[in-house]
């Protein structure tokens, strides 16, 4: 290590409050770029799954009940 | 390629060529205010507008540094290799101040072509050294000089 | 003559440019189903690339790279700082080019590309922007001036924030999608401007250390872990924008049959 201890690498002769803010803030920010896309993809799958689960009830109660008034719903299937 | 895609490409590439074109046409006029400071040159010529603020940008000349030994007062002089711009401050340099390194001061030059500035700046260049490598530099550096004054004799 | 042409067709057959064959790749990278797929099984390895070859940097040119002989150890800045604004450049030029696909060809991802390119690039120009400052206050004495380097650069966050912002401003994603895509090929003058800026003008910003046409102005044992954090934040992007851009793939694909059979199939899982 080009430091003599883990102290002086912090310090960094006074100059490490600025060189580690900025890795600080560098780093979360690029963490947040990778960890938002990951959250926002269970998000997207789990309302996918909520939309087919949706389907399929609707699809069961029109087989069940013919008459029920949720046939009017069903229009959203054509998009 | 299709011929709709040709046109598309065709008109992509115009777009693009346009727009470079009027932000060039820009650029060229705005020259000058692009610049962040002046060279002493241009303020001792009065080519720099006068009575204003303004910046102006050079390699602090050697042993031209004076400070008061009671206040944080400095005085210098900052060269461009053509002319010479004296400057006077009243405040903390910033650590890369130095003697033959490029700074810019920001300020009003008065009536004896003296720049009191209320900020100063340092320039650095783009090369990094290791400080044993810049030694051994400028180790080498005074040797070569030693050597020149020598042969002079 | 014509026995000739036809017996040279008949031999090369196989390399002569053919409109299904040397086509099919662009295509099928065109398809948001293929992408989706194949990108998955890149993202393990690309994301384990990058996060070796990142540590490695870092740890690299924090803790063993010598210092700088003017500047100290604050020159150190420069491992996050180069690599972030290389990349918020570079990619400027993926948005604009993958904008210019969707604009010519109509493919689908391409426009998909583009839009997860914006916030990625705006998250590192801001990085570049910090990383900056923070460098600027103990060297130059100033957080920030407005010289044409760093004026540019702010100018840059301001047209990857236009693009996203365009593709909110429009009910439509395919009139979105093309004012996007306008808006970032204008904006890509703006690049040979922030590269130039140092030499065409008086600027406080030093010129460009890293040169295609010349060596670094930089010590070996400086810039050896400058070219990895380089490398490291090439494959992060990489990482980055498939992430987002598959994410881009669902929103829009969600009501096709093969997203649900992914679900389905997740589900059974």
């Amino acid at each position: 290590m080009y430091f003599e201890n883990f102290a002086a690498l912090i310090n960094m002769d006074g100059h490490g409050v600025y060189v580690w803010a900025s890795v600080a803030v560098t780093l979360a920010t690029m963490l947040w770029l990778v960890i938002a896309p990951l959250y926002k993809q269970r998000a997207l799958l789990n309302e996918v799954s909520r939309d087919m689960q949706r389907q399929q009830d609707r699809e069961l109660a029109a087989k069940t009940n013919p008459s029920a008034p949720s046939s009017s719903e069903n229009t959203e299937e054509s998009n | 390629m299709h011929p709709l895609r040709k046109q598309r490409l065709q008109l992509v590439i115009l777009l693009v060529a346009s727009a470079a074109l009027v932000i060039g046409l820009v650029i060229y006029m705005l020259r000058e205010n692009g610049n962040f400071f002046y060279t002493p040159a241009q303020i001792i010529s009065g080519e720099a507008p006068q009575n204003t603020f303004l910046r102006a940008g050079g390699m602090v000349v050697d042993a031209s540094v004076l400070r008061s030994e009671d206040s944080l007062w400095v005085q210098f002089k900052i060269t461009d290799g053509v002319e010479m711009l004296t400057i006077e401050h009243t405040g903390i340099l910033p650590d890369l101040f130095a003697e033959g390194e490029a700074a810019i001061a920001s300020g009003k030059v008065d009536e004896n072509l003296v720049l009191q500035a209320t900020q100063i700046l340092a320039k650095h260049d783009e090369k990094y050294t290791p400080p044993e490598v810049a030694d051994a530099m400028n180790e080498a550096y005074k040797q070569k000089e030693a050597a020149k004054t020598g042969s002079y004799k | 003559m014509s026995w000739l042409s036809k017996l040279f067709s008949k031999l090369f057959a196989k390399w002569l440019p053919n409109e299904s064959s040397s086509w099919q790749w662009f295509y099928r990278l065109g398809s948001p189903k293929w992408f989706y797929r194949r990108s998955g099984q890149w993202l393990p390895w690309l994301s384990l690339a990058a996060l070796l070859v990142l540590a490695t940097g870092l740890v690299w040119g924090l803790a063993f790279a010598p210092e700088d002989a003017k500047q100290g150890n604050s020159f150190r800045i420069i491992y996050i700082h180069v690599p972030a604004a290389f990349l918020a450049q570079s990619g400027y030029f993926i948005m604009a080019i993958a904008g210019a696909i969707g604009l010519i060809w109509k493919m689908k991802i391409s426009y998909m590309v583009m839009k997860a390119a914006a916030p990625i690039g705006a998250v590192l120009t801001f990085v570049a922007l910090f990383t900056g400052a923070v460098w600027g206050k103990p060297t130059w004495g100033a957080y920030w001036v407005w010289d044409a380097r760093i004026t540019s650069m702010l100018i840059l966050l301001f047209l990857y924030a236009g693009v996203m912002a365009l593709q909110y401003a429009y009910h439509s994603i395919d009139a979105a999608s093309k004012a996007s895509a306008i808006l970032a090929l204008v904006g890509t003058v703006n690049i040979p401007i922030i590269n130039k800026s140092v030499d065409w003008w008086y600027t406080l910003h030093q010129p460009a250390t890293i040169k295609l046409t010349s060596a670094p102005s930089m010590h070996m044992d400086m810039f050896m872990p400058l070219l990895v954090m380089i490398v490291g934040f090439y494959l992060f992007y990489g990482v980055a924008l498939i992430l987002h851009t598959r994410n881009e793939i669902l929103r829009r694909e969600r009501k096709t049959s093969w997203v649900r059979e992914l679900v389905n199939a997740k589900a059974g899982l």
